[in-house]
């Protein structure tokens, strides 16, 4: 288990954003986290890269408690990498520096980062653009920009929020393969996602968040069928489609 | 491509350095060597402002603080315990870097505009407190540095060696600047610049870089507070911590291009003569004019040009090689 996460519980102000959540990664596995807007699944993202405080709760990663350490650099440096759901390049540096500033957070030198970046451009097929800025990127490859340089960090772990989020059917295809290759190569994935084909084809097993709250849980095939589940999320789509 | 490049960014350096070393063999008027010693120390100032105020995007409107800091001790240890500003100069700048730490650690956790305001504020208490403590600083009289030319004294007749020295002070600044442009350091300001929370979230411990960039830029600040006091052989808290002296770091890289190395060098190698210029043709007849005219040239400058002219500049240039190699492809 590579994370196990309990009672996970933030409040802000009256609030509870995030109520009691329970869940857990196995080691290469890919976890969804799935919910209607408002649900809390960016808090939840949030609260484990110790972008905010948590109110109660317990964080484990690798037998190692995160709960309590609110700097995103340390955790990021102990090996989880994360993307922003409002992509953020670094809008005037090109795309090989704003991968190469990635880079420099598992290798100093400056060759081998330039090499693990360029690498890591392939990957996600970005490399033509690596001389374009941040700024001048359509949203398809800002979320592709958005992966590159969470991986530069070579994490073990990845959470990626909405990275398909914006995307026409052919890039969330081109995508999705590049996010299996990501789970091929050995890294655990977190993601959280609204295009259900996305969940169903990628996800091991999803969790899923209801004000806050975890409703259920389960294998992509059981939380279709679970009636709560329906009603809170999906309900509305079936209703409407 | 990129080895090209390299290349030619030394060679121009070179150029640069090998010319104005040679400088003084032809031009010998003090006039002229005293708005060259200017120009280098602007340079310095400028460039040294912009690690922190241009990579690092931090706009600190409190730099004359670590200035003065740097002139008062090397001028206070010279008259109390007849020191020598040689050391002076060292003491000084580890002295504001010190400071520098102390007072931005808290200021760093405010934001854009809320950080410029504080470091305003920090720059103004060190104002008031060296005119408070007289016994020490002289207080608002301020402290005459007695005229004993001597090398160890770092003082000099002649303004030949006052020319050297700043020439070598902004020669080391510009080679710092370039090392932390094209290190880790500089791609680490550079990103928490643009967006700190994703700088944070690829590993980078923004606090600390920003540190660094502070206390490295205040050392150089520091620094050049030493030459201007062995320079003008007078120093007093109106001129050395005054909020204009801020302004003007901050003004000369933005002029030349913020977050550039080669910006605030050119920022201060057109600003500084101009103003001379402009001082001196219309000083005498219409009093304030000069300030007026200066004022809507910078206008003009950061309208048109609104990254600096550096980058203005390289941008023509890129088009015109793309025009070029494009006129080229559809020759062959």
């Amino acid at each position: 288990m590579i994370l196990k996460v309990n009672g996970l519980t933030k409040y802000f102000g009256g609030l509870a954003a995030v109520k009691n959540v329970d869940f857990h990664i196995g080691k290469g596995e890919i976890l969804g986290l799935i919910g209607p807007n408002g649900a809390g699944k960016t808090t939840v993202f949030n609260l484990i890269t110790g972008s905010i405080p948590l109110s109660s709760g317990n964080v484990i990663f690798d037998n190692r408690e995160i709960g309590r350490i609110p700097h995103p650099h340390k955790i990021c440096k102990m090996g989880i990498g994360r993307t922003f759901q409002k992509v953020k390049p670094f809008p005037s540096m090109t795309v090989l520096d704003n991968v190469l500033a990635a880079s420099f957070c598992c290798c100093s030198c400056k060759s081998d980062a330039k090499e693990k970046a360029h690498e890591v451009l392939d990957f996600v097929a970005l490399s033509k653009k690596k001389d374009y800025l941040g700024r001048q990127l359509t949203i398809g490859d800002r979320k592709r920009l958005e992966l590159a340089k969470a991986l530069a960090t070579n994490p073990r772990l990845i959470l990626l929020d909405e990275v398909m989020a914006g995307l026409t059917p052919t890039e969330v295809n081109e995508l999705l393969i590049v996010i299996s290759r990501i789970r091929n190569n050995g890294v655990t994935i977190f993601v959280i996602e609204h295009i259900m084909k996305v969940i169903m084809t990628l996800s091991d097993r999803v969790v899923v968040l209801h004000h806050g709250e975890k409703i259920s849980e389960g294998t992509p095939e059981e939380i279709s069928r679970n009636p709560r589940v329906i009603e809170a999320y999906l309900g509305e789509e079936t209703a409407s489609a | 491509m990129n080895m090209i490049m390299k290349n030619q960014t030394l060679l121009l350096f070179l150029l640069f350095a090998v010319t104005l070393l040679l400088l003084p063999l032809f031009v010998t008027n003090n006039f002229y060597l005293h708005n060259m010693i200017m120009i280098f120390f602007w340079a310095s100032l400028t460039a040294s402002w912009n690690i922190i105020g241009g990579f690092a995007g931090q706009i600190s409107l409190g730099h004359a603080a670590f200035f003065g800091i740097g002139a008062y001790t090397s001028t206070v240890l010279f008259l109390k315990l007849g020191i020598s500003p040689c050391i002076g100069l060292l003491c000084g700048g580890v002295l504001s870097t010190v400071v520098a730490a102390a007072i931005s650690y808290p200021c760093f956790r405010l934001k854009g505009p809320f950080f410029t305001l504080s470091t305003i504020a920090f720059g103004e208490v060190i104002y008031l407190l060296s005119s408070y403590f007289r016994d020490l600083t002289g207080g608002a009289v301020g402290l005459l540095i007695p005229f004993k030319p001597s090398f160890w004294n770092l003082i000099f007749r002649e303004k030949i060696y006052y020319y050297y020295i700043a020439l070598i002070l902004m020669l080391i600044v510009i080679v710092i600047t370039q090392k932390i442009a094209k290190s880790k350091m500089g791609y680490y300001l550079i990103s928490l610049r643009e967006d700190e929370e994703a700088a944070k979230a690829i590993g980078i411990n923004t606090v600390r870089y920003k540190l660094y960039a502070v206390m490295i830029s205040a050392f150089f600040a520091g620094i050049a507070g030493v030459f201007y006091a062995q320079y003008v052989l007078f120093i007093e808290p109106k001129t050395v911590f005054s909020a204009e002296l801020s302004t003007q770091f901050a003004l000369m890289s933005i002029i030349g291009g913020l977050g550039t190395v080669a910006g605030p060098i050119a920022g201060a190698f057109i600003l500084t003569p101009l103003s001379e210029f402009l001082r001196a043709w219309l000083g005498g007849s219409y009093s304030g004019l000069h300030l007026a005219i200066y004022g809507v040239i910078l206008i003009a400058v950061v309208l048109m040009m609104p990254e600096g002219i550096v980058v203005w500049f390289n941008e023509r240039v890129r088009r015109i090689k793309a025009k070029t190699t494009k006129g080229q492809e559809v020759k062959l």
